[in-house]
This record gives C-alpha cells, structure tokens and sequence, in this order.
C-alpha cells in the first residue's frame, strides 16, 4: 500500500468520526453567549428616549410647542383652581365679606366685580395677618398666550372694576412687592380665564384661611388629578367645528393576511424558478393594538404595535434517495433422510427513489404603525381611509430556503445571517368601516395593503427578497375619552 | 439545531488536535462561541460544514499556539514501513487509528491532522504553524512511517 492509499484510508476512517458531546456542554456555550449579549448597544436607550417623547407628545402630556416649566406648573394648577373656587367659593367669599356675592358659587359665574369686592374685603379686613405693600397681582403672572387670548375676548365683555386694587397694609408683618391685580386678571367667565385669580386666591388663602380652604388636603391630589384631566382632555377648548372634545380610541385587531413574495437571485439566473417551485404561499396573520386620535376635522392619527407572521411552506424532492435494509430470509429444507434444515440468509436490499421533506417557513415581525386616517360619518356607522408607514421593530425567520446548489439549506434566529434583523419600513393602506355596537365599543373591518420598501435579506443573501401583504384587519375600538357614543 | 447537527462530528476534530477530553470539550465551546459570533461572514460559498471545520482547526491551533510545539525529527521507519500489507489495515477500528494518532509527537500529529484529514497542503501548514512547507512535509512522511510502524506492530501481536 503506497502513502497515497494510506492515507485515503485513515481519512475515511476518522474523516468524520463523531464523538460523544457532553450533555452539559451547549449549556455552557448558551451562558457564555449569554455574557456577550449582556451589553447595551447605543441605540437602545435613543429610541426609549424617541419612544417616550412621542408617547408623551401622543397624549398631551406636555405641550412641546408651550410654555417654561413654571408655566406648565400653574397651567397644571388651572383646572384645580377653578374646581376649588368652585367647592369653596360661598365660604371663601362668606368668611371673607358678608357681602360677598352669591354669584361665586361657580367659577363661570365668579364675575369681576366678585373678585373686586373680594379685595376689597382682604384690604380693608382684619384677618389678614401678613402684609400686603402695594399688593399689586401683576399682569405678568399670566403666561400663557392662550390664555391671554381668551381674556382679551373676554375683556369686552368685562368690565372690572378691580383695575387698581391695591392690597395694601402697612401693619402686617409679611410683605410681597407690587402684587397688582390687572384688569384681564379679574375679567373671566370661562374656567380658563379663571387662572387669572390664582396668585390672588393662592396668596389669600396663605394670609387668611388656610385651615378652612382644603386646597392643602387636595395638593397631594393635584398632580394625579390634573394628569387624569389632562389626559382624557376634560378642559379643552371646543373649536368652531367641533362641540366636545378630541377622540381618543382604543383599537384591538387581528387580520388574516395573504403575502406576496417578491424574490430575485443575485447569481443564478435559473434557480429562481427552482426556488420558487419549493415554495408554497400559506395563510398568514397579524395581531394587535392602536391608539387612534382626533387631531382635527376628521382627521385622525393611529399609532399602536403589531405582530405580524407570514407562513410559508418549504417543499423539496430529493431524488436518488438510497435506503439501505437488512433483510433476512429463513428456509427450511428437507432432505430425502427426512432431516429438516433450517437455513438463515441475511441479505442486504438497497432501495432508490425520491423523499419528500416540508419545512414550515416562518417569518416574524415586530411593527410600529404611524397612520394617518380620514373619516367620514354616516348614520350609525364610519368609514376611515387610512395611509402611512410601518416602522419595523424586529423581524426574526425559521424555516428552509433553497440553496445555489440546489440543496435545502436551514435558516433561523441564530442562523445564518441572510435575513435582515430589521427590515425597515413599509408603506400601509387601508379601508375601514366602523360599526357602532354601543355607547363606547365599535367593531371595525380595515381591508388593507402593506407593501415593504426594503429587502428582508441581507447583501450576503444569494437572493433578494421581500414580501408585501394584503388582509382584512377586524377588531373592537373602544372610545376613551368622553361620554359619546364611540366613532 | 446547528449545534446538534455538527458538535459531535466537530469534537472529534477537536479530540484529534488535543491531548485530553476536557482539553478538547473547552476548544470546541469556544469554537462554536466564534461560530455564533461570525456566522454572518458565512458567504454560501463553500459547504457550512467545511466553514465550520475551518473554525474548529483554527481555534485548535490558536489553542496549542499558546504552548510551544516541537518538531523534532524521529527515528526513520522507511525499513519497517515497506513491509506493510494492506490487509493489516482492513481490520483495524476508528477508535484504534485515532488512538494511534493520539500517541504521535505533537508536531507529527498537527501536520498529519491538517495534510491528511482536513486536507491543507503543506504551504498553507507553513504558514498555519509558522514553518517551512519543507519542515511540514518531513513531518509528515515521518508521522506516516510510525503510525504504519505501530500498526504493523498491532498486526504482528494479533497474529
């Protein structure tokens, strides 16, 4: 036997020997995988941060086009006051004067001349222990442009006589500067306006009644209150179009989707056919929710997540498929003597032909829709034509694809990266008629088209390819906000 | 699973460039940490499997680097090899051969891994051990000799 035969034969032997793995073993690789994952990448906390900003922009909880944090903090204040001169207006004004007016019970009655006399009886009583020099409440403690809008509008109508109230004592020991109440300060019929009478009502509710005003006890509801309002918009500003508030929705859906797949070959010109032959189109879906809100005359902005799976069936044939059998045939012979002889014969039978694997493909998705609606009202139902994008989140796939060599090759999360781990973004259209169920529930129906603008596998890939989705989203809108009936 | 399909056909890869069975086991949690690492380089080029028992060879290597290897020259078995008969191979088992294997000198059993089972030519050994190709070639004509050397012995005690 030559060096060349020698060797052919220790490499057939031990070529592809397999030993015995440790059972313990790919535990061990997964938690020193699980160390290297451990590291935050950059991006992470940037879009928690874009996340929460747009979250916080979404619901109103900050104006991002308003005021100074001091500002926000007495706009915070705004419906607080207007609720509290509401609950304690009569006592406010009988502990003050006697001749207080009656028409303080609510903050739309609370008229300038109120307020006037009101100073009036801080000035001239004697319960007020701290000093007021030249207790002028100031113009400036009005910020807000709005604000300032609606007291313009309603300065017309309004005619204080409290333009020159001066709070002012010498005898008391705690002094505040230039404490000024203006005209547009006291001159308010809407809640809003009522912000106005803040720094007064807080500034006298510090001098004379802080034991009977339970604005205290309240403060630690403040915040929890004016969130819980400002969130559900219970003040807002009814426009010229629209009487009540601005909607907000809550939308649960699932669809039954169809993909379209859209694939090319990089290099083999032909195999795209063989590929696509293996490949067989199967029902797909899509779950859930959205945010859906009022932003003007029939417009409506949706935001929510969604997760969508396309399924896919791997079919391949593979010829010339050899099995090998071990087949053992017993005979008994029986010779002339009459001795019986039994005969044992092992034999091996190989059989060729064709075995047929089927692989499910599956391939995931994470998305954030940001949709633009426009709605059109009929009697007891709605219809929505809807446009956007679709940001994907993540996009993991398993299943089987058809190598350049014609051969099945497997793909999944950890597998090899031919798959992108984010797609990008899609481009979504849809139809949806809402059906009104009760006061706040609608069922909806949104048949819709998603195309993807971008490839969902990488430049390492032998192939490109993509895939665009059609279906019909049903699901249930809830109303949030507001007593009417949900649209 | 990728790990399932290829760990033990990978180990015994391993098992054939180290001296123990842990030695082995660590080389091949580390081979397949860089698999999961760099499997996106993975370019369809070539077999995965062959991508694969790239990784686990050069993670060996980088294994045994870390001691110093010695390529000495052994005593010549060109008289005893040339008495060979084929059929002393026929009967001799996996376990046996790689036994054998196992016993060679270090640098004899590396150059006898990577020529005649993974198939590197002796330039590309070169420069995988940072030797001359004819270092490697001697290497293994002598590696050849004492495995068929020890084999013949096998067969004489059998007879």
């Amino acid at each position: 036997m030559n060096d060349k035969l020698f060797d052919d034969f220790i490499k057939e032997k031990i070529g592809n020997h397999v030993a015995t793995v440790p059972v313990d073993m790919w535990n061990k690789i997964v938690q020193e995988k699980g160390r290297d994952k451990k590291s935050i990448y950059w991006w992470q906390p940037v879009a928690a941060v874009v996340v929460v900003g747009c979250m916080a922009i979404f619901f109103g909880w900050f104006d991002p086009f308003g005021t100074s944090e001091a500002e926000f903090k007495q706009g915070s204040t705004l419906q607080y006051n207007a609720i509290d001169l509401n609950s304690h207006g009569v006592t406010f004004n009988s502990q003050l004067s006697n001749s207080a007016n009656q028409n303080s019970k609510t903050p739309e009655n609370l008229a300038p001349q109120n307020i006037s006399k009101l100073s009036n009886q801080v000035t001239n009583g004697k319960a007020v222990p701290t000093t007021f020099k030249d207790n002028n409440i100031a113009r400036q403690n009005i910020k807000s442009s709005s604000i300032k809008s609606n007291l313009k509008a309603t300065n017309q109508r309004l005619n204080a006589n409290s333009s020159k109230n001066n709070l002012g004592s010498t005898s008391r020991p705690k002094t505040w500067m230039k404490n000024n109440i203006s005209n547009e300060e006291v001159q308010s019929e809407s809640p809003i306006a009522q912000v106005a009478i803040r720094p007064y009502y807080d500034r006298f509710s510090l001098v004379s009644i802080k034991e009977k005003i339970a604005a205290q006890n309240a403060a630690s509801n403040i915040s929890l209150s004016n969130k819980k309002s400002n969130f559900f918009s219970s003040v807002d500003c009814p426009s010229d179009r629209r009487s009540g508030n601005h909607g907000l929705y809550f939308e649960l859906f699932g669809s039954p989707d169809i993909a379209f797949k859209q694939m090319e070959y990089k290099k083999v010109g032909n195999g795209i056919n063989s590929k696509d032959s293996t490949s067989n189109k199967q029902l797909s879906y899509s779950l859930g929710f959205r945010l859906t809100k009022e932003i003007g005359q029939n417009l409506l902005v949706k935001t929510g997540l969604q997760y969508a799976q396309i399924n896919e069936r791997f079919d391949y044939r593979n010829e010339n498929e050899r099995t090998v059998s071990t087949v053992i045939t017993i005979r008994t012979i029986t010779n002339s003597n009459g001795t019986t002889t039994t005969i044992r014969d092992t034999s091996l039978v190989e059989q060729i032909g064709y075995r047929v694997k089927t692989t499910y493909n599956r391939y995931r998705s994470w998305d954030v829709p940001v949709i633009l609606g426009y709605e059109l009202n009929g009697e007891g139902w709605k219809a929505n034509i809807n446009g956007g994008a679709i940001f994907n989140l993540s996009s993991t796939q398993q299943g089987e694809f058809l190598d350049t060599s014609y051969r099945p090759a497997s793909f999944s999360k950890s597998g090899p990266a031919i798959f992108k781990k984010k797609v990008g973004v899609g481009l979504y259209a849809g139809l949806s008629f809402i059906k009104e169920i009760s006061n706040c529930t609608s069922f909806f129906a949104e048949p819709y088209i998603r195309y993807s603008l971008s490839d969902r596998t990488t430049n390492a890939s032998p192939f490109t390819q993509r895939f665009h989705t059609a279906g019909i989203l049903l699901g249930i809108r809830f109303k949030l906000n507001g007593s009417g009936a949900a649209k | 699973m990728l790990f399932e399909q290829y760990a033990g056909k990978m180990l015994a890869v391993c098992l054939r460039y180290t001296k123990t069975k842990m030695e082995a086991e660590d080389v091949l949690q580390e081979a397949f940490l860089r698999i999961f690492k760099y499997i996106h380089q993975f370019k369809f080029e070539g077999s995965f499997e062959g991508w694969i028992r790239r990784i686990v060879v050069n993670t060996a290597l980088k294994n045994i680097s870390k001691k110093k290897i010695n390529f000495s020259e052994m005593t010549d078995y060109n008289q005893v090899s040339a008495t060979i008969e084929p059929y002393a191979y026929s009967n001799l088992g996996e376990d046996v051969i790689l036994k054998l294997i196992s016993q060679l000198p270090e640098g004899y059993r590396l150059v006898f891994n990577l020529n005649v089972i993974e198939g590197y030519s002796h330039e590309e050994i070169g420069n995988m051990l940072n030797i001359q190709a004819s270092t490697s070639r001697s290497q293994l004509v002598k590696a050849r000799k004492i495995l068929q050397n020890k084999i013949l012995n096998i067969q004489k005690i059998a007879v």
